[in-house]
C-alpha cells in the first residue's frame, strides 16, 4: 500500500511506467516462488519444532518438590468433575498428592507412579493421554490438522496467484483512472478528509525515496 | 409471576413463530404490509421475553419459593444482589436470559440494519425469528423456569451454589452468554443477504460491527472467568481447558478469524465465501457450546447448568448445520471474489495465514474435546483430555499466532518489495533478537519462554514503529506529537483499534509465559508464629479467625508477608520453613525484613452443599503475584498453606481494558464527514453501477488503499 501511495504522489510523470504490465507481474511471481515455498516452509518447519520443543521435560533437573507439582497437574482428581489434582481440594485428591510425593521420596520415576495410579483408577486418571496405542491419534491429529491446514493454505495462495497471472491484464489501470484518482485524493486532502493515507505517504517518502 | 411468565413465554411463541413465517412469505409473495408486521414482530418478542425475564426476577426478590427454580437457586437469607443473578444461575433460568439477550440483540440489530440491506432484512429477520422460536419452545416445553412446587410453597429456599456467590457472578455468565448467542446476529445478517440473493458486499460492514460487537462481549466474558477463576477457586490457575471453557473459546476464535478476514473482502473484495463460511461455523460452535452445556456427554468442573437437554440442543444444532451450510452450498456458486491474491507477502496472503492459525486451534481444541466421547465409543475405555494436552499442542500453535500478528500488518496489500520487507521489518527484529540476547545473558535458561519473549518484542516494536512513522509524518505536517498521534488513530480506527487489541494479546501472552514457565510453589505446614520463605517473601502465619454466617462456616487466616533479603537467611531452611529462634523472629522481624501486607485468605463450609470454597490471599506487583491458598486447618492449630509466586500473572488482568479500549476504538463511528472520502464515493457508485458486470471497477481493481 505505502509503495503505490507513493509513486502515485511523488512520481506522477514517471507513473505509467512504474506500474506493472501483466508481463511484469508474471516475471514478479516468478522471482517470488521460491521465496513464498520458502516462507511456507519455514512456518511448517518452525510449527513442528515447537511442538517437538514443547514437550521437553527435564525430569532429573528438577526438584523433588517442583517434580510432585508437575505431577499434580498431570493427574485427574477421580471424583471431582475435570478437575487435576493441582486444582483440587477433595480428600482424595489431598491423599493421592501425598502418595505422590511419598513415591516421589522412594524413588519411583515419573512414568512409575503414572502407571501406578492408571493402575488403580483406569487411563482417566491421566489429565492427556499415553502417546502410544489407539490414544497415538489424539497426538497425531493436531500435525495432521496443522499440516493439512499449512497444505490448504499453500495450495489456496498458489490458485490465486495463478489466475492473477492469468487475469493480469485486467489488474492493471488505465492512464484516465490514475489521473482521476489523483484529482480525488488532491480533493480529500484539501477538504481535510483524508486519514490514513496522508500518514502513509509521508512514511513512505522517508522510506522509498524518490 | 408464574402465570404471568407462562403466558409472555406462550405469546413470545406465536409471535416469533408469526414473524418467521410472515416475513418469509411477505418477501416471496411482495406483501409489504407483511413484511414490515412481521419485523415489528421482532419487537413484540423482545418485549414478551422482558416480560418474561422480569416475572422470574420479582419471582425471585418476592422469594417466591411455590416456584421451583427459586427455591432452589434462593433463599431468605441470600445477600439481596445476589439474588438478582441467581436468576442466571442455573439451567432454566439461564436459557431465560439468552432468550431475553438474544431477543433484545435482535431488536437492535433489526432497528440498526442499514437501508440499503432492506432486500434481505427480511430473511434476517426470519432467522433471527426462528432462533427465538427454538428458545420459546425449549422454555415453554422442556425447561420452564416457571414450573410451580405441588401442594404448598416452602418457606425457605435452598440456596445458590456457593462457588457462585462472587462478584464476578456478576458479569461472567451474562457477559459470556450473550457475546454466545449474540454470535447469531452476524450470522443473520450474513445468511439474510445469501438467501436474498444480495452477493454484493452490503451486508459486510453491518456484520463487521456486530461481528466485533459480540467477539468483544464473548472476549471480555472469557477473560473475566479467568480472573475469576484465578481470585475464586483456589487453585492459581485461570484457564484449565475444561471442555466448557473451551467451547466458549473456539467460537471466539472463529469470531477471531472472521472479524480479520472480513477487512479483506471490506477491502480487497475477497475471501467472500470463506468469510460465509467463518460465520457459519462460528455459529454452529455456538450451538455446540449450548449443547455440551446443557447435558452434553463430557464431563465438566462448570456443570452449574447441567441438564437433559442434551437431545434437544443437539437436535437444533444439526438443524443449524444442515441450515447454514445447505444456503452456503446452495449460492457457493454466487460468491467468487472478483479478484484473488497476488503475492504470498502480501497482507491478505498473511490474513490467510492467520485464519488457518485460529482455525488450527479451533480444530485441535474441538479434537480435544470431542476424543473422550470417542474413546468411549470406540474401545469402552474412558480417557481424559485436560490442560497437559492443550497446552502442548496449543501452545506451538498460539505462538505462531502472535508471530503473525507482528508480522502481517508490516505486509502491504497486494505484495511486498524486498526493499520495503528490510524497512519495516529491521526494527522489529531488531528488538525481538536483543531482546532474545538480554534474557539468556541475564541467565534465564527457560529457552521456549525466552524465545516467546522475544516474539512479543517484534510484534510490540512493529506496532509501536507503525505508530511512530504515521505520528512523525503527521507531525512533520504541523500537528503537535499529541494532536499527530490522535489524527493518527482517529483516521483510521478499525486498524489502529486493531492494533491497540493486539497490545492486549502482547499483555495477556506476557501473563501466560510468566506463569506457565517462571512459577514456583512451595506446600508449608504453619503454627501460628512461625514463618515460611518463598522466593524473596517471607509470610508468617498469625493467627486462625473462625467464622460462623447464615449459609456458611468460615475460617480465616491472618499472614503477615514481609520482602526479605534472601541472602540474610541460610539455604538451610529445608522445607522453606524459617528457624524463629536462629533468626530471632519472636515478636520482631528480621533486619532487613519490610512488611509488606497482611493477607486474610479463607475456607468457607456450606453445611447445605458439603462443599467446601477457598479464597486466596494474592499479593500483586507488576512482575509477580504472591499467592497463597490455606489447603487444610489442621486440629493442631495449624494451617497447611500452599505457597505460589505467579511471575507477571497481572498482565492477564492488564490486558482487560486495553482489549476493552481498542475494542471501542475500533468499534467508534467515524463522524459523517470523515466517513467516506471522495474516492469512495466514487468508488461505490461505480460499484453500484457495475455490480452485475463481469468486470469490476478499475478503481477497485487499482490497488490504491481507500481510506479505511
Amino acid at each position: 500500500m505505502w509503495l503505490n501511495r507513493s509513486k502515485i504522489a511523488l512520481d506522477p510523470l514517471a507513473r505509467g511506467s512504474n506500474w506493472p504490465t501483466s508481463r511484469a507481474i508474471q516475471m514478479n511471481l516468478a522471482s517470488n516462488r521460491l521465496s513464498a515455498s520458502r516462507i511456507a516452509a519455514s512456518i511448517f518447519i518452525g510449527l513442528c519444532l515447537l511442538f517437538a520443543l514443547s514437550g521437553c521435560v527435564r525430569e532429573d533437573d528438577l526438584t523433588p518438590d517442583q517434580r510432585a507439582f508437575a505431577l499434580d497437574r498431570e493427574l485427574m482428581c477421580p471424583v471431582c468433575d475435570g478437575q487435576t489434582l493441582d486444582q483440587s481440594h477433595a480428600q482424595i485428591a489431598e491423599d493421592m498428592k501425598l502418595i505422590v510425593r511419598e513415591k516421589i521420596a522412594e524413588g519411583d520415576s515419573n512414568q512409575e507412579i503414572r502407571d501406578y495410579f492408571v493402575a488403580r483408577y483406569g487411563e482417566i486418571v491421566l489429565a492427556a493421554p499415553e502417546a502410544s496405542g489407539f490414544n497415538l491419534i489424539v497426538w497425531l491429529m493436531p500435525a495432521v490438522i496443522a499440516g493439512g491446514g499449512a497444505l490448504a493454505v499453500v495450495w489456496v495462495l498458489k490458485n490465486m496467484r495463478r489466475q492473477a497471472a492469468a487475469a493480469g491484464g485486467s489488474q492493471d489501470v488505465t492512464l484516465a483512472d490514475r489521473q482521476l484518482e489523483k484529482y480525488l485524493e488532491q480533493v480529500d486532502r484539501d477538504t481535510g478528509v483524508d486519514g490514513d493515507s496522508l500518514a502513509n505517504r509521508g512514511s513512505s517518502s522517508e522510506s522509498e525515496p524518490g | 409471576m408464574a402465570d404471568l411468565g407462562v403466558i409472555a413465554l406462550l405469546l413470545g411463541l406465536g409471535i416469533s413463530a408469526y414473524t418467521m413465517v410472515g416475513s418469509l412469505i411477505g418477501q416471496h409473495r411482495g406483501v409489504p404490509e407483511l413484511v414490515v408486521s412481521s419485523r415489528r414482530g421482532i419487537y413484540l418478542s423482545a418485549l414478551m421475553s422482558t416480560v418474561a425475564s422480569a416475572a422470574l426476577l420479582t419471582a425471585f426478590l418476592q422469594n417466591d419459593f411455590s416456584i421451583v427454580y427459586v427455591r432452589d437457586h434462593s433463599n431468605t437469607v441470600l445477600e439481596r444482589g445476589f439474588t438478582l443473578v441467581a436468576f442466571y444461575a442455573g439451567n432454566e433460568g439461564s436459557l431465560l436470559y439468552i432468550l431475553f439477550a438474544l431477543a433484545l440483540m435482535s431488536a437492535a440489530a433489526v432497528i440498526w440494519a442499514p437501508g440499503r440491506f432492506a432486500r434481505s432484512l427480511p430473511y434476517t429477520v426470519a432467522i433471527l425469528a426462528g432462533t427465538q422460536a427454538f428458545y420459546y419452545i425449549v422454555l415453554l416445553f422442556f425447561a420452564s423456569p416457571f414450573e410451580t412446587v405441588p401442594g404448598t410453597a416452602p418457606d425457605e429456599g435452598i440456596s445458590l451454589n456457593p462457588l457462585l456467590e462472587h462478584p464476578g457472578m456478576y458479569s461472567h455468565p451474562p457477559i459470556i452468554m450473550a457475546g454466545l448467542v449474540g454470535i447469531t446476529i452476524p450470522f443473520a445478517y450474513a445468511t439474510g443477504a445469501l438467501i436474498s440473493g444480495n452477493y454484493g458486499d452490503d451486508w459486510v460492514d453491518i456484520a463487521r460491527v456486530s461481528g466485533i460487537l459480540v467477539w468483544g462481549v464473548l472476549g471480555l466474558g472469557l477473560l473475566i472467568g479467568a480472573w475469576w477463576a484465578y481470585t475464586i477457586l483456589g487453585w492459581g490457575g485461570y484457564w484449565s481447558w475444561d471442555p466448557i471453557e473451551n467451547v466458549a473459546f473456539m467460537p471466539w476464535l472463529v469470531m477471531t478469524a472472521f472479524i480479520h478476514s472480513i477487512m479483506v473482502q471490506k477491502r480487497r473484495g475477497m475471501f467472500r465465501m470463506w468469510n460465509v463460511a467463518l460465520l457459519n461455523i462460528a455459529f454452529v460452535l455456538a450451538q455446540l457450546g449450548m449443547f455440551i452445556n446443557r447435558g452434553g456427554p463430557v464431563v465438566s468442573v462448570h456443570s452449574f447448568a447441567s441438564s437433559s437437554l442434551g437431545a434437544v440442543f443437539i437436535t437444533f444444532m444439526m438443524i443449524s448445520l444442515a441450515f447454514a451450510f445447505g444456503v452456503f452450498l446452495w449460492r457457493y456458486p454466487q460468491l467468487k471474489s472478483d479478484r484473488t491474491v497476488e503475492s504470498f507477502l502480501s497482507r491478505e496472503a498473511s490474513f490467510l495465514v492467520n485464519n488457518f492459525l485460529l482455525l488450527a486451534v479451533t480444530a485441535v481444541t474441538l479434537w480435544g474435546v470431542v476424543f473422550p466421547v470417542f474413546s468411549d465409543l470406540a474401545r469402552d475405555v474412558s480417557v481424559s483430555i485436560s490442560a497437559p494436552y492443550f497446552n502442548r499442542v496449543n501452545g506451538p500453535i498460539l505462538l505462531a499466532m502472535v508471530t503473525i500478528m507482528g508480522v502481517g500488518p508490516l505486509l502491504p496489500w497486494r505484495k511486498a518489495s524486498a526493499r520495503s520487507l528490510r524497512n519495516w521489518f529491521a526494527w522489529p527484529t531488531g528488538a525481538g533478537l536483543a531482546v532474545i540476547a538480554g534474557l539468556f545473558a541475564s541467565g534465564i535458561d527457560e529457552w521456549v519462554a525466552v524465545i516467546a519473549f522475544g516474539i512479543l518484542a517484534f510484534v510490540a516494536v512493529a506496532i509501536l514503529e507503525e505508530w511512530w512513522r504515521g505520528t512523525a509524518a503527521r507531525h512533520r505536517g504541523g500537528d503537535s506529537w499529541p494532536v499527530a498521534y490522535w489524527r493518527l488513530i482517529s483516521g483510521n480506527r478499525p486498524r489502529h483499534g486493531g492494533y491497540i487489541v493486539h497490545l492486549a494479546v502482547l499483555a495477556l501472552a506476557i501473563g501466560i509465559i510468566g506463569t506457565q514457565f517462571f512459577d514456583q510453589r512451595v506446600d508449608v505446614s504453619l503454627m501460628p508464629g512461625e514463618s515460611a520463605i518463598i522466593d524473596n517473601y517471607r509470610v508468617e502465619f498469625i493467627e486462625v479467625i473462625e467464622g460462623a454466617r447464615a449459609d456458611r462456616l468460615t475460617t480465616q487466616a491472618t499472614l503477615d508477608v514481609f520482602q526479605i533479603n534472601r541472602s540474610e537467611y541460610d539455604a538451610d531452611s529445608g522445607g522453606y520453613l524459617v528457624d524463629a529462634n536462629k533468626y530471632n523472629l519472636n515478636g520482631g522481624s528480621y533486619p532487613g525484613d519490610r512488611h509488606i501486607g497482611t493477607l486474610e485468605p479463607w475456607q468457607g463450609f456450606y453445611p447445605a452443599f458439603n462443599q467446601v470454597s477457598v479464597r486466596s490471599g494474592i499479593r500483586s506487583t507488576l512482575l509477580e503475584d504472591l499467592y497463597l491458598i490455606p489447603s487444610n486447618f489442621n486440629a493442631d492449630g495449624s494451617v497447611a498453606l500452599r505457597m505460589s509466586i505467579n511471575p507477571l500473572a497481572v498482565w492477564l488482568w492488564i490486558s482487560g481494558p486495553i482489549f476493552l479500549l481498542g475494542t471501542a476504538v475500533a468499534l467508534w463511528p467515524a463522524p459523517a464527514i470523515e466517513r467516506s472520502t471522495a474516492r469512495d464515493r466514487i468508488r461505490n457508485k461505480q460499484r453500484l453501477v457495475a455490480t452485475d458486470s463481469p468486470e469490476a471497477p478499475a478503481f477497485q481493481q487499482s490497488g490504491v488503499a481507500p481510506t479505511e
